[in-house]
């Protein structure tokens, strides 16, 4: 769907705002606004330049893409490249995705600040910033507030009882011996509301606080912290990491290592993470010049769980059109992998629509940034929450193979479910 | 996953036969024939059964036998099935009370498994208690085997109840205290909820 009149970017460096480090940037932000932040680097961005609904059905990535292609056509290509933020839900079928061009976009690579503005000149507004440049745009830091909710957290319930997701693992379990599918990955929620609205700033801050190396987001109500890089485009070489196969953390060096040597050596975890794996080889293997998996998985620990990790960098082939394909166009083509979904992926998708007793939304989905040039990063949002004013939704889910244990998967979502409840609620157990 | 918690599942309960040795010493026979018939007699429902008795899944039921917290009687002459009974009804009744009250079964399960490894522990120094100061005074002061045997089965059977009534007791105090001393600090702080 391409607009009716191009949009307008305009972009300046901000010196004024020193050297910002990315969760400093959430200073900047209002309390509706978007994120990502990874270590030092990140953006915050709010108002809406650009918004568009690439719809339900597999051809949303295409639409998401051609839409982006058409909104960037007004770029004048030497100015600092504007950025769009999108996330996508898991489901093809279910609507809710969205590509979003904001208005404000606050950047920072660690040492320097940088406005970019975006605004569609055909829109009434009486906004006077539009008029202004981004150089001289009061750009003002309110500290956030110390709670998350100015009130008490309390449950709210589940999609599915754990009784009967537990039932449901069995049942994909015996799936999986009858040979209809190899793995499939089940995932639960945990609601949680409050008197007081949800601060997304303020849940943002502690996830990069307690999860440095995740990739911390906020887009449009879905926040989270997620390891899980989908993808990352620099030009035609691009990076993603596969994680498949968990187990909790010690509570001291010795019985963490006794996890970790466990997680490792297990014929189970290892199973599900080569089949993570294969899949996204059997994604990229066409859309790259060169591919580099790492042959066996590494251990990569995060504050409450440790995953099996494999990298993969490649070099990404110019596509039909003669052109590199961007961040966002890959993102599409590696969703959904075995780590999310399962093996194989129709199968599993079709056993999750039929066990999960749930709708996903945009979790597991992938969630993240491109900009004009085609760069970007995405991340498959796991450990995060949906927040929707004075309630949030969280999410956990687990791969299940032949040998899974219902039980044991049971327990494996409680433990990563308590990631989010405890940047939530930091003082209690909910 | 496996490993989150490491917690070995109980054994099946065996035949009583096979505690009745040669090699069992004499003075001890009666009370291992007391121990295997604890759990044996009346058990005839299978686990579909129970299941069904119960309300419940059996893929729960297959959970809390992995986990130790549900074990039948088993009998080779029965192709090793595991058998429940009564009581066992009686367990799963109990815990879908809790269920039905609310509590998620994650939660439940956690607290089970934790309440477990709590109770052998001390299970495990009860059992090292009788063997200290009641079996080996016993045996060391009587002579006859058969009366040895029989005192020892006397004492078990009066010291199996009231142990058990000591501990029901004690949790229940303690479980009354724990909810009254969280009432009184919620208050304290001004959160209890005026609706």
């Amino acid at each position: 769907m391409s607009q009716s009149s191009p949009v307008t970017f305009a972009s300046a460096t901000r010196p004024d705002l020193g050297a910002l480090s990315g969760s400093a940037l959430l200073d900047y932000l209002p309390t509706d606004g978007l994120a990502w932040l990874h270590r030092e680097r990140g953006l915050v961005a709010w108002g809406t330049g650009w918004r568009h609904d690439p719809g339900s059905g597999e051809g949303r990535f295409l639409r998401a893409a051609l839409a982006l292609h058409d909104a960037f056509a007004s770029w004048d290509g030497q100015s600092t490249p504007p950025i769009a933020l999108a996330a996508f839900t898991f489901d093809p079928d279910t609507p809710g995705s969205f590509v979003r061009i904001p208005r404000h976009t606050l950047r920072t690579d660690g040492h320097v600040a940088e406005l970019i503005n975006a605004y569609l000149p055909d829109v009434a507004d009486t906004d006077d910033m539009k008029k202004m440049a981004p150089a001289d745009q009061p750009l003002i830091a309110t500290a956030l507030p110390a709670q998350a909710t100015a009130d008490r957290v309390r449950y709210a319930g589940a999609s599915v009882p754990d009784l009967l997701w537990l039932d449901a693992v069995s049942a994909a379990t015996r799936l999986i011996d009858k040979g209809e599918v190899r793995k499939v990955v089940l995932a639960r929620d945990h609601a949680v509301w409050s008197k007081a609205p949800f601060d997304a700033r303020v849940l943002a801050r502690r996830l990069t606080q307690r999860f440095p190396q995740c990739f911390t987001f906020i887009a449009e109500g879905l926040v989270g912290a997620s390891p899980e890089l989908l993808v990352r485009r620099q030009g035609s070489h691009i990076e993603s990491l596969i994680l498949a196969g968990t187990a909790a953390r010690g509570n001291d060096q010795s019985s963490d290592a006794v996890f970790a040597d466990t997680l490792m050596t297990s014929d189970k975890e290892r199973d599900e993470h080569a089949f993570a794996v294969a899949s996204v080889r059997e994604s990229l293997h066409d859309r790259c010049s060169e591919l580099i998996i790492d042959p066996e998985p590494s251990l990569l620990r995060l504050d409450n769980v440790q995953h099996l990790a494999t990298r993969v960098v490649g070099t990404l082939a110019a596509d039909s059109r003669g052109l590199i394909p961007t961040a966002l166009e890959v993102a599409g083509a590696l969703h959904p992998t075995a780590a999310v979904c399962g093996t194989p992926t129709h199968e599993a998708l079709q056993v999750i629509r039929a066990l999960e007793g749930m709708d996903r939304g945009r979790y597991t989905g992938p969630v993240g940034w491109v900009d004009a040039n085609g760069d970007g990063e995405f991340a498959i949002a796991l450990r995060c929450a949906e927040l929707s004013g004075a309630r949030a939704r969280l999410f956990a889910g687990g791969g299940i193979v032949a040998a899974s244990l219902p039980e044991a998967e049971l327990e494996e979502t409680r433990i990563k479910l308590h990631a989010m409840q405890q940047a939530i609620d930091p003082d209690g157990t909910t | 996953m496996g490993d989150v918690h490491t917690h070995d599942p109980a054994p099946q309960s065996p035949p009583p036969e096979s505690l009745v040795a040669a090699h069992l010493d004499p003075a001890d026979r009666a009370l291992a024939a007391a121990l295997g018939d604890d759990h044996h007699a009346g058990a005839t429902l299978t686990r579909e059964q129970l299941a069904e008795r119960a309300g419940l899944p059996l893929s729960l039921i297959e959970a809390m036998e992995r986990e130790g917290l549900l074990s039948g009687s088993v009998e080779p002459a029965d192709d090793d099935v595991p058998r429940y009974g009564e009581e066992d009804v009686g367990v799963l009744a109990a815990g879908m009370e809790l269920l039905q009250a609310g509590l998620p079964l994650a939660e439940l399960l956690d607290l089970a498994r934790r309440h477990d490894q709590a109770m052998r522990v001390v299970a495990d120094e009860a059992v090292e208690l009788f063997v200290r100061f009641v079996r080996d005074p016993i045996v060391g002061s009587v002579e006859d085997p058969l009366e040895a045997s029989q005192r020892m089965l006397d004492a078990f059977q009066g010291m199996l109840p009231a142990t058990s009534s000591l501990v029901t007791h004690h949790f229940r105090r303690t479980l009354l205290r724990a909810a009254r001393e969280r009432l009184q600090a919620s208050e304290a702080d001004g959160l209890a909820d005026r609706e």
